[in-house]
């Protein structure tokens, strides 16, 4: 900078720049102010334990942007342009700084930071051009289109210019001192007041022309201020708020175990269940909307969204970030907000238009309330559908499969599926409205402890054709002992197809000379559906009951582990009975498969080799437990060398894999609106050119049984446990009729 | 409006229903017990009626014992208004025709307008006590609704016969059964369950109801259980892989049962 002359000019100006700039900071102190508030009247949750681990999430997903990179393109783009935006950020701070105290800070003003400037500026200028590309022409359907967008980048390239300026004219003006001879700034500054013959030297501009460019590099300052300070006061009615809000959320993200939903505490004591309007939901929850840069990572990826269900996980959080803002007064860019009841605008959602109630909205400090007050003069009529069976349908709540994808994409860690749980919670335990073939699984659940009609005496019958016995905990002598307990699940012990799975299971625990039992009849279901339906009165019935059973034979039997084919079930137990006083080790049958042949306990044979198989990531096994090589590694047992099984791959698989359509309840409800989640699932199997589909889920193995009739590919495709591979790739001869179930009753 | 619903406790239907040879009477303890699900149909009927004339009143009745106010409870739950358990020891061993007479007097005091009931338990299968209630009330019965309008004063039902159904109508007050396809029963919300904690049971003796001991129960029955056996395992179906004949076994199949 020009040595000792301020860019604000003398007291005059000093003055000047004061009262703009406690104007401006006024302006977002206004806009963010209603919104801190309201966040915080959020109900309750704790987010400050283990401060450790917070402060690595926040380094690793803010600073180093971690999850973005799961779009690599778009994510490494957008890296960039964050990364150079912190170091721009130097700079602006330095600019307010030196309008007010124009003191060199030598560090700052160095020649290697204002080449570090330059360079990024060059660099963000490209991201935008990409992200105006990807706006313009690429356009994919998941982002919001609106002017936001636009106006973000119009922003950002004002910030550059006006910083470029700054230095192009600082260089002309006082080149012997300006800033750190930036490389960029400095040739800008000799394009625009280009040196003439009667120049001292080329680089040292006669008086005259260092006063203009003195004059001028105070209006580029004055720009650049006016542009940073307008773009703050702008950016809380923005997407681009997140840059902010993303400090908080990758900071206060979950830390319990992903696959345990909220506990309703003292649920018979609670007066309200779930819920269905703005004060029901946690400061979290309300954070969570504050961040959303509606990127529509979360949508692209969302199971009922692709097969065409009303259901856009973007769509639920802007929703409840309508109400947010609404009640905190600030307009949503590129959104109609509240007003006469629309919504956004941003083509999607243009159907939602029930009925309308007033909204109670954010008092602000002076009085300025801007509620409904019957359109009396100047006051802003402000309404706002209900939220839930408003601006939410109930179709949306109940297509969803909680399969966690789009959680897992959300590069600013918003967490859609205990919101839609919870919502969902309210339609069921306060309104008993559900889908109604749901309401036998309720009452099966309730009364004989499985989705169906079915004596509990009837979880023994697959033991019947075992060549040897099955032990059963409640059958014991006094004093035996038990290793593993093998819970075999409603779906293992009495759904023909997955029985198979289960004898499988037991003659590999049998052959590998485990120490295993069952609790056979007095095994009930987990509750797992019950509760993701939003039946949590009912889940905690069965996990308390089923607790109270394990716990009664874990101290006799010296009870090390549990086991299950299920990952619904091996979720629950692992993951969400602690809540409950249930406390077990749980492990997957591919995780104990994968040990028992390391151990050579188990040895596959080459019986399948060269047949080509692909694997199905289960979402309960995946996304929710970060179970992803066992079973691998288990299929790339079988057999080896040159006769090895063909392993491949689907293109959506690990923490990408694409749900089969049975999660979240949905296996117990019809799915009638768009094309279905399961075929979708069947036909990228299918395309791998695979002639078995593994999988290690009972409710996967049904949704793609019937996947696969559906598209009829029965003669090119067929599912099979794990474990049935790991038996047929001994006896290949058993593979072909795997399919046909002989048996039919009246 | 006041209607009474009859509900009785069962053990759980899909458990396997054991009988006492002794007593020949089906064992109640040790089995799970539940609210009759054929009275599930009962009690929405009637919530339907509630739900479109306001003021109405749906009372749940029920002779058994103590832990039959769980199966009432689920009535009131389902949205039901008040209950009214008749308990004594002195009703154990009570025939149908007796269940009738004391429920007939336990619904006499509600002053109805219109009493619905399952067509028959899902224990005992009678299906002896809708009449009977008719009978001591001296109200008109429409049986086997899977249709029922209440409106001007009058029960309208369509009754389900062998092979179609007819239209039949009744002056209120009257006893309607309704079969399992009149409706589908709502499912309680929580809400409902914790409100039902709340809401009235009036709990009754064969004494209140002015019987003696004589004529119910055990001692006032007049029907007897003679013996039992179990019934005849239904086989399994036939399977007819196509090799192009398929269609016309299973004509002959049809034929055979005179179905064609």
């Amino acid at each position: 900078m020009p040595e000792h002359v301020a860019p604000t000019n003398g007291p005059i100006g000093w003055v000047v720049f004061l009262l703009v700039l406690g104007g401006f900071l006024y302006l977002v102190y206004r806009r963010v102010a209603p919104l801190v508030r309201l966040i915080r009247q959020g109900k309750p949750e704790n987010r400050t334990d283990d401060i450790g681990q917070r402060v690595w999430f926040f380094v690793s997903n803010y600073l180093l942007q971690r999850r973005l990179f799961r779009k690599p393109i778009p994510g490494t783009v957008h890296a960039l342009l964050f990364w150079g935006f912190i170091i721009l950020q130097v700079g602006v701070g330095y600019s307010i700084f030196y309008g007010l105290i124009p003191v060199e800070i030598p560090l700052i003003s160095s020649r290697p930071m204002a080449t570090l400037v330059d360079f990024f500026i060059v660099v963000i200028f490209l991201t935008t051009i990409y992200f105006g590309i990807r706006r313009a022409f690429i356009r994919p359907g998941y982002l919001t289109m609106t002017r936001d967008g636009w106006i973000v980048i119009a922003f950002i390239n004002l910030s550059i210019l006006t910083e470029i300026l700054i230095e192009a004219f600082a260089w002309r003006a006082a080149p012997s001192v300006a800033t750190g001879y930036p490389p960029l700034g400095r040739r800008l500054g000799e394009l625009l007041i280009p040196s003439s013959a009667g120049w001292p030297t080329p680089t040292e501009a006669p008086v005259s022309v260092r006063q203009m460019a003195l004059l001028l590099w105070q209006i580029a300052w004055w720009a650049k201020v006016l542009v940073i300070l307008s773009f703050l006061v702008y950016i809380p009615t923005s997407k681009h708020l997140h840059i902010f809000t993303a400090i908080f959320n990758t900071f206060f993200q979950n830390t319990k175990p992903k696959g345990a939903l909220k506990k309703i505490e003292n649920i018979e004591e609670a007066e309200h269940y779930g819920a269905n309007k703005f004060e029901d939901f946690t400061w979290k929850d309300l954070l969570d909307t504050a961040v959303c840069t509606e990127c529509g990572r979360c949508t692209e990826v969302c199971p009922a969204n692709a097969t065409g269900k009303p259901l856009n996980p973007k769509k639920i959080i802007i929703d409840l970030k309508t109400e947010l803002f609404t009640r905190s007064h600030i307009p949503m860019t590129g959104h109609t907000v509240g007003v006469g009841g629309t919504r956004n605008d941003h083509g999607e959602n243009q159907d939602a238009t029930p009925q309308l109630r007033p909204a109670e909205v954010e008092t602000l400090d002076d009085g300025a309330v801007t509620a409904d007050s019957g359109g009396g003069s100047g006051a802003r009529t402000i309404q706002l559908p209900p939220l839930v069976r408003g601006m939410i349908t109930e179709d949306e709540l109940w297509s969803c499969t909680t399969c966690r994808a789009c959680m897992t994409e959300c590069p600013v860690f918003i967490e859609h599926v205990p919101k839609i749980v919870d919502m969902r919670r309210f339609l069921v335990l306060e309104e008993s409205e559900f889908p109604p073939e749901v309401v036998p699984l309720f009452n099966n659940l309730e009364r004989n402890g499985n989705p169906w009609q079915m004596r509990p005496e009837e979880r023994m019958e697959w033991t019947t054709k075992m060549p040897f016995e099955v032990k059963v905990l409640g059958e014991l002598d006094e004093g035996a002992e038990v290793d593993v307990l093998f819970w075999v699940g409603c779906m293992g012990s009495l759904d023909q197809r997955n029985k198979k799975v289960t004898q499988n299971l037991a003659s590999i625990l049998e052959e590998a000379g485990l120490n295993w039992a069952i609790l056979g009849p007095e095994e009930s279901c987990t509750g797992d559906p019950a509760r993701r339906i939003g039946n949590e009165y009912l889940y905690q019935m069965l996990a308390e009951q089923n607790i109270e059973t394990i716990n009664g034979y874990k101290e006799a039997v010296k009870l090390k582990k549990v086991v299950t084919a299920c990952p619904h079930c091996f979720n629950t137990l692992k993951n969400e009975y602690p809540q409950f006083n249930g406390h077990y080790e749980v492990v997957h049958h591919t995780q104990l498969i994968s040990k028992l042949i390391e151990e050579g306990k188990i040895k596959p044979s080459d019986g399948l080799a060269g047949k080509k198989i692909t694997y199905h990531d289960p979402c309960y096994l995946g996304r929710y437990n970060d179970v992803y090589d066992a079973p691998r590694f288990v299929l790339n047992s079988l057999g080896s060398g040159l006769k090895k099984v063909d392993f491949v791959e689907m293109p959506r698989n690990k923490s990408k894999s694409f749900c089969c359509g049975g999660g979240g309840g949905r296996a117990w409800m019809e799915e009638k609106i768009g094309s279905r989640v399961n075929q979708t699932r069947v036909q990228e199997a299918a395309d791998t050119g695979a002639e078995v589909v593994a999988a290690g889920c009972p409710f996967c193995i049904t949704m793609f049984e019937d996947g696969i009739k559906g598209k009829g590919l029965e003669e090119k495709l067929k599912v099979l446990d794990v474990t049935e591979l790991v038996q047929l790739s001994r006896q290949p001869a058993q593979i072909a009729p795997a399919q046909q179930q002989e048996t039919v009753e009246e | 409006m006041n209607i009474v619903v009859c509900v009785k406790q069962v053990p759980e239907p899909t458990g396997t229903n054991r009988i006492d040879p002794k007593s020949l009477r089906i064992m109640r303890e040790g089995v799970d017990s539940v609210l009759d699900p054929a009275d599930e149909f009962s009690i929405e009927a009637a919530l339907q009626i509630q739900e479109a004339n306001p003021g109405t009143n749906v009372i749940v009745v029920s002779m058994g014992p103590e832990r039959a106010l769980e199966a009432i409870r689920r009535g009131l739950a389902m949205g039901a208004s008040k209950g009214v358990l008749i308990s004594d020891p002195n009703l154990a061993g009570s025939d149908a025709l007796a269940t009738a007479k004391v429920l007939a007097g336990a619904i006499k005091r509600e002053n109805p307008d219109l009493v619905i009931t399952a067509t028959e338990s899902s224990d005992a299968y009678t299906g002896m006590v809708p009449g009977g209630i008719a009978h001591h009330l001296g109200l008109p019965l429409l049986s086997y609704a899977k249709k029922l309008t209440v409106s001007g004063g009058k029960a309208s039902i369509e009754r389900q016969t062998e092979t179609g159904f007819q239209r039949v109508e009744a002056q209120l007050p009257a006893v309607v059964t309704v079969t399992g396809s009149i409706n589908t029963p709502r499912y309680p919300a929580l809400k409902g369950i914790m409100q039902a904690k709340k809401k009235p049971v009036d709990q009754l003796t064969a004494a209140d109801l002015g019987f003696s001991p004589e004529q119910v129960g055990e001692k006032g029955a007049k029907e007897k259980v003679l013996g039992w056996a179990p019934a005849e395992q239904r086989k399994a179906g036939r399977v007819i892989k196509d090799d192009g004949t398929a269609a016309a076994q299973v004509a002959d199949f049809l034929a055979q049962l005179k179905v064609i």
